[in-house]
């Protein structure tokens, strides 16, 4: 069985002029000590999702319609009390911004120590080797003098690596990262990376990596979730959607990357902008900045393709198939 | 910390200089004195006579000098009306001030922090709304009607509380205090609570204010996907931060609400610093206008001292040693 398995998730956040879908039909898995990645634009609903797993999306937002199981419970009914012995202690959370995730009024200690307390009992002094020792972990130098200083006497990278030991403290299942990189300086992105990775690996830790950057999700993700207005429009293997991408919007995504323009002209780029999602176009939510967008795509909203080990929600890709599939019957 | 005593020692000075310039200045714009001093039947060359030995004909910077002089050997003149040294007079009446002050921050810290942090944390209940539109009307009404509604209400209508007067005191370390009887904490309370009406809505207000928007921060998001309880989230990790910017403003209220004391003290004929100026401007008393503009100001430059202290302590980010 999966570790986590998402079912037909639905988030709404409730506003004045009616409620708004953040997420439909969401579903996925993951299985232990695997890497998947989140990939979209901004306000795809990536955070959303990474929020929603542990419940955590705030107000007026909240789950409305399916199922998050893991460890043989659903997450999206349990109690405030069951919740909390999930977050921070089997599931745990890395934020965008390390200069705003840590509280600047409390040492990195009490920060570490109180997670530590919140999920068992353990003495003060037991709890701090423990701290210290994960510091150790994420390269923290001289972790003993580190740990009674406040947030602001560290650097930016100093600061993700503590909220990385902050998130392994108390040796979690799954760890969900938030773009993680993005807020450091380019030359620490890297190193951040690297050290995520390194101790995921270590620990048998799965992660959910929620990103933009398609650099890194296929460098370290074994599989992807490209979204798009709030739906997973392709997921599968990070290889296969990196290699072959067939949803016209991942294509799009890839072909925007630097690498893959010509030295002295423009970066390619998809034209037009997500909707907003009070707006969304009936059909295909792409379809208005879509290149092979057919009558059918503003009709109706593609059901899942399998192409390969991959799900895609195209009607162009869903006719090809259905095309190859007639061709081999003759 | 030494250094940031030091300077804070050089600010203090400077402000105090500042004021005594100010309040002495103040003193030729008040009327004769000499009216008050000396009966109809004293004739103009008396009152000359009487006026250049108090020195009032002197040209101002040279009264100044003098008030100064004086004024630094802890003498700031002497009372017409008492005829004793007028700090002396002033700080007679400081304890029952204080002890208004002290009573009505009571009240306000009590009240403002769990109301402020209920309606952050509950914005859309009831409850919440009715503080909101309470401390609305709190704001709006000036204290003496408060006063005098208060008086009617627990006093004449109820005859719960007196309506006047400190009440019985009791002599602790050579200072009165009503705090010590029950009869002096009875005549406390409405003079305490009308002093607290123009103060709590501002600060409920304003700790829901900063609260909410704490309770927005990644800092508190992250605390709770770290599974912390939710005691701990908004008392610890939520309140702490909320209090910074309301310590500040805290600690200029304090000097604020020592000026207010004025109108208090007058409605409740509290016997305190107040109630003495008022008297004092009446019977154009100026080294008790000056001694009482001096000490209240000497009082707003130590609070603020003690708050930028507090600060430091609760703020990490702020080094008392004044590191650039």
């Amino acid at each position: 069985m999966a570790l986590l398995e998402v079912k037909s998730l639905e988030v709404s956040f409730g506003l004045r002029s009616g409620a708004v879908k953040a997420l439909r039909n969401i579903s996925f898995t993951l299985e232990r000590g695997e890497r998947l990645g989140l990939v979209g634009e901004s306000g795809a609903g990536k955070s959303v999702l990474g929020f929603s797993i542990l419940n955590l999306i705030s107000k007026p937002g909240r789950i409305s319609g399916g199922e998050i199981w893991f460890d043989g419970k659903n997450l999206a009914d349990l109690s405030a009390k069951e919740l909390r012995d999930v977050r921070g202690n089997r599931i745990s959370m890395i934020f965008q911004d390390p200069m705003m995730t840590l509280n600047p009024v409390l040492t990195i200690g009490q920060q570490m120590i109180e997670c530590l307390k919140a999920h068992r009992k353990i003495s003060n002094d037991a709890a701090r080797t423990i701290a210290i020792q994960k510091l150790k972990q994420v390269y923290i130098p001289s972790p003993e003098t580190r740990i009674d200083q406040y947030p602001h006497e560290l650097s930016g990278g100093m600061r993700q690596r503590i909220v990385i030991a902050i998130g392994l403290l108390m040796d979690p299942d799954i760890i969900i990262a938030d773009e993680p990189t993005t807020a450091l300086d380019v030359t620490i992105q890297a190193e951040i990376m690297e050290l995520m990775v390194e101790l995921c690996d270590r620990n048998n830790v799965a992660l959910i990596l929620i990103t933009h950057d398609l650099g890194v999700v296929s460098q370290v993700t074994q599989k992807a979730i490209v979204m798009y207005a709030g739906r997973i429009i392709e997921q599968g293997p990070t290889k296969e959607i990196i290699n072959d991408a067939q949803h016209p919007y991942t294509q799009g995504l890839m072909n925007a990357l630097p690498q893959m323009a010509i030295p002295g002209q423009r970066l390619n780029q998809i034209r037009g902008a997500m909707p907003p999602l009070q707006n969304i176009p009936t059909g295909c939510a792409f379809n208005p900045r879509c290149d092979y967008v057919m009558d059918e795509c503003t009709k109706q909203l593609p059901g899942y393709t399998v192409s390969g080990n991959c799900q895609v929600a195209c009607h162009m890709v869903a006719n090809l198939k259905k095309a190859e599939q007639t061709s081999d019957e003759v | 910390m030494i250094a940031f005593f030091i300077k804070r020692l050089a600010q203090a000075v400077l402000v105090m200089f500042v004021i005594s310039l100010i309040s002495f200045s103040i003193q030729d714009n008040l009327g004769d004195p000499l009216r008050e001093m000396v009966g109809q039947s004293v004739s103009e060359a008396e009152r000359q006579a009487l006026r250049d030995e108090l020195g009032l004909n002197d040209p101002f910077l040279v009264q100044y000098g003098r008030f100064v002089k004086n004024a630094l050997q802890g003498d700031l003149g002497t009372s017409y009306f008492f005829k004793e040294p007028a700090l002396d007079v002033i700080l007679g009446k400081l304890p029952a001030t204080l002890e208004l002050v002290f009573g009505a921050s009571l009240i306000i810290i009590g009240l403002s922090v769990p109301l402020g942090v209920y309606s952050a944390i509950n914005p859309q209940s009831l409850f919440s709304k009715a503080v909101m539109g309470i401390s609305i009307v709190g704001i709006s009404v000036p204290v003496f009607l408060t006063a005098i509604g208060l008086i009617y209400f627990f006093s004449i209508e109820l005859g719960l509380m007196p309506s006047y007067g400190r009440g019985d005191t009791v002599e602790i370390l050579g200072l009165e205090t009503s705090l010590l009887t029950a009869d002096g904490w009875s005549h406390l309370v409405l003079p305490a609570v009308s002093l607290a009406s123009i103060m709590l809505p501002l600060f409920i207000r304003l700790i829901r204010a900063e609260m909410m928007e704490v309770l927005q921060s990644e800092y508190v998001k992250f605390a709770w996907a770290k599974g912390l309880m939710t005691r701990r989230i908004y008392f610890l990790h939520a309140l702490k931060n909320t209090m910074l910017p309301v310590i500040t403003v805290g600690g200029v209220q304090i000097g604020t609400m020592v000026a207010y004391t004025i109108l208090t003290e007058t409605v409740f004929q509290w016997p305190g610093m107040g109630f003495l100026f008022l008297e004092a401007v009446n019977r154009v008393d100026t080294p008790l206008i000056v001694a009482y503009l001096i000490v209240v100001g000497a009082i707003f430059v130590i609070t603020n001292t003690i708050v930028d202290l507090i600060y430091g302590l609760v703020n990490p980010t702020v080094k008392l040693a004044g590191k650039k």
